[in-house]
């Protein structure tokens, strides 16, 4: 039957070549729109997980309620209130920094943790200003758990360490600041006292946001600014494996009352965004592997109605009707596993082109996995068998005498 | 030695009884003509005695085996390997040149090496040796369908049926179809069954067994068997 379906296939060379196309093109466009959809999300995620490690913990920020102040005022007796007690706790620094730090050394799923101190505040230089992310970050321990350190363009994070009041500032803030490495800038508190510190370094990361706005500095430098001497406002982590960090998040968090987040719970509307794209992608992907497959259908469907007198003599001189159905799904398999080689060749070589496209600040980001190109040429020959398999039924269902009288 | 028997063979479409209880013996090496008039139920006769078509009651024994008793995939392997078919439309594979098409019925089964010597003396005892690499559209009627008498053969089957298979051809051709078929039998000792309705080739058998109305009109020998 394998000779007789590769005959069949090449006497009917045009109707073969659009199934294989249809097929090849199928696989291909699976391939290149996947990667470049998973490309592009990966490169998100990394840049969320870059800056801000794979989990947070920092105070809790509750709202407060009459009940909160419970036993605090005037214990044992009724309280009215005039205004009642609202708004949200206002615990900025963790009360615990140093519990946590020497816990998550012992922790097997930790691989290194490090502390910071964030505050907004205000940067000025002669009459600009602007509002500015202030980050107190510790030069030994963040490169370890975040990948900042290689965002700095000029300087090193180390320099940090080698005195007080001196920073890293984002690209973007020193242009608009028209100041440079060795510069001085003023950064304004929130209580309105300014500090002068020396820029020491410039940060570039690419997303214009933090470009625009961080600075750097080390902890000690901005506990002094903020006049916060040994507070701290988090502890970033960096686990074994970022897919886990929900899990990760959710143990840490019963051994304290402060706020643990992982990098997903933190960003839930760009995971949001990113299902809703790959529910985008997958409804456009069925749509396409649906036409393609309707096409293999109605092929083989004519090529069945076209052989009946052949299929006729084929069941009279001793062959099966499940050879007949061999027959046509061989024609359908060769077809699909052909085009699905065809298939993951177009796509390994579009996105190899594609990658080498440019956009603004980086180029384009497709994703190298095995996966897309296993799934692609699964899902794409798998439709096109069981394209190919109600032909090849409906030929095994006929009756070689039916077709004789009709052809009498 | 009797080749095919039928008992009471019935088989109807709708309200329309195309064989009415026929019974009848063929034996081995016998050259049967079945005639009859358009609709007399010759061919409905043809496919119930080679299994192609089931039967209503009655019974036939081909070979001493009940076909219409057989499994699917049985009836499949006795009709590969003892019976031929030749039919009115010489029905080759069109993608398959005239060798492959004569090896057809023996690549059913993996035979096709063994068989490639005998399908070659076919071709040339055919007279269609320059057919052997040709595909069906690049032949003549009278070439198909020795190309379709010789993959009858292959399988050196015990039992020829043949339906019309000059219905279709010029006189010459039709003539060379017959003669091969009375040599296939005189020489094999091959039971042939023909359905014709040309009386001239009819006489060309050992026996005409002449159906009207689903019922077996006349029977009659010309040659003592």
């Amino acid at each position: 039957m394998f000779e007789l379906a590769v005959k069949y296939i090449f006497s009917r060379k045009l109707q073969s070549l659009l199934m294989l196309i249809g097929v090849a093109f199928g696989c291909g466009g699976y391939i290149v729109f996947t990667s470049i959809q998973t490309g592009f999300q990966n490169f998100l995620k990394e840049r969320l997980i870059e800056n801000n490690g794979h989990i947070t913990i920092r105070s809790r920020e509750d709202y407060i309620t009459p009940d909160s102040l419970a036993g605090v005022f005037f214990e044992g007796k009724r309280i009215y209130w005039i205004t009642e007690p609202s708004g949200k706790r206002s615990h900025d620094y963790l009360q615990s920094a140093w519990y946590w730090q020497k816990l998550l050394e012992k922790l097997p799923y930790v691989v290194a943790s490090t502390r910071r101190i964030e505050a907004t505040t205000t940067c000025s230089r002669a009459s600009f200003s602007r509002s500015i992310s202030l980050r107190g970050v510790d030069p030994v321990n963040e490169p370890k758990v975040t990948n900042i350190a290689e965002d700095i363009i000029e300087g090193k994070l180390q320099m940090l360490s080698s005195g007080n009041n001196m920073v890293i500032a984002g690209v973007e803030l020193l242009k608009f600041l028209g100041a440079k490495v060795n510069d001085t800038i003023n950064i304004i508190n929130p209580d309105g006292h300014v500090y002068p510190v020396k820029v020491v370094g410039i940060y570039s990361s690419g997303d214009r946001r933090n470009d625009e706005s961080l600075v750097l500095g080390s902890i000690t430098t901005v506990q002094n600014i903020l006049e916060s001497p040994g507070k701290i406002t988090k502890i970033v982590v960096k686990t074994i494996d970022a897919n886990k960090a929900a899990v990760f998040a959710q143990k840490l968090s019963q051994y304290s009352y402060d706020k643990v987040e992982s990098w997903d719970q933190a960003n839930v509307n760009f995971l949001s965004m990113t299902k809703q794209q790959s529910l985008i992608r997958q409804i456009t992907m069925f749509t396409f592997i649906l036409v393609v497959s309707f096409g293999i259908y109605n092929v083989l469907n004519m090529m069945v109605h076209q052989k009946q007198r052949e299929i006729a003599i084929l069941r009279s001189i001793g062959y099966t009707s499940g050879d007949t159905v061999m027959l046509f799904l061989l024609q359908g398999a060769l077809i699909s596993i052909a085009g699905g080689i065809i298939g993951l060749i177009i796509g390994y070589v579009a996105c190899s082109y594609i990658e080498t496209i440019k956009l603004p600040g980086r180029p384009m980001m497709v994703a190298w996995d095995v996966s897309i190109y296993m799934w692609g040429f699964v899902l794409v020959v798998t439709s096109a068998l069981l394209a190919s398999f109600l032909p090849a039924k409906n030929a095994g269902k006929l009756s070689p005498i039916e077709i004789i009288r009709r052809t009498e | 030695m009797v080749a095919i028997e039928a008992s009471n063979v019935v088989k109807s479409f709708g309200d329309f009884t195309a064989l009415k209880k026929i019974t009848l013996k063929i034996r081995k090496g016998e050259f049967v003509a079945i005639t009859g008039k358009s609709g007399s139920g010759k061919s409905t006769l043809f496919y119930s005695l080679s299994g192609l078509d089931i039967i209503d009651s009655g019974h036939v024994l081909v070979l001493g085996k009940n076909i219409h008793n057989l499994s699917q995939d049985d009836l499949h392997d006795f009709r590969n390997t003892k019976m031929g078919f030749v039919f009115q439309f010489h029905y080759l594979v069109s993608e398959l040149t005239g060798l492959e098409n004569i090896l057809l019925p023996a690549k059913k089964n993996n035979l096709h090496k063994q068989k490639l010597d005998y399908a070659l003396y076919l071709l040339d005892y055919f007279a269609i040796v320059h057919c052997k690499d040709k595909l069906p559209s690049q032949m003549s009627g009278g070439e198909r369908q020795r190309v379709a008498v010789a993959r009858s053969l292959i399988m050196s089957p015990e039992i020829i049926f043949a339906d019309e298979p000059t219905g279709n051809l010029d006189s010459i051709n039709s003539e060379i179809v017959m003669k091969i078929f009375r040599e296939i039998n005189r020489k094999n000792k091959t039971t042939v069954i023909l359905i014709t309705h040309d009386d001239e080739y009819a006489h060309l058998a050992d026996r005409e067994i002449r159906l009207k109305d689903g019922e077996i009109e006349s029977d009659v020998y010309y040659k003592k068997m």
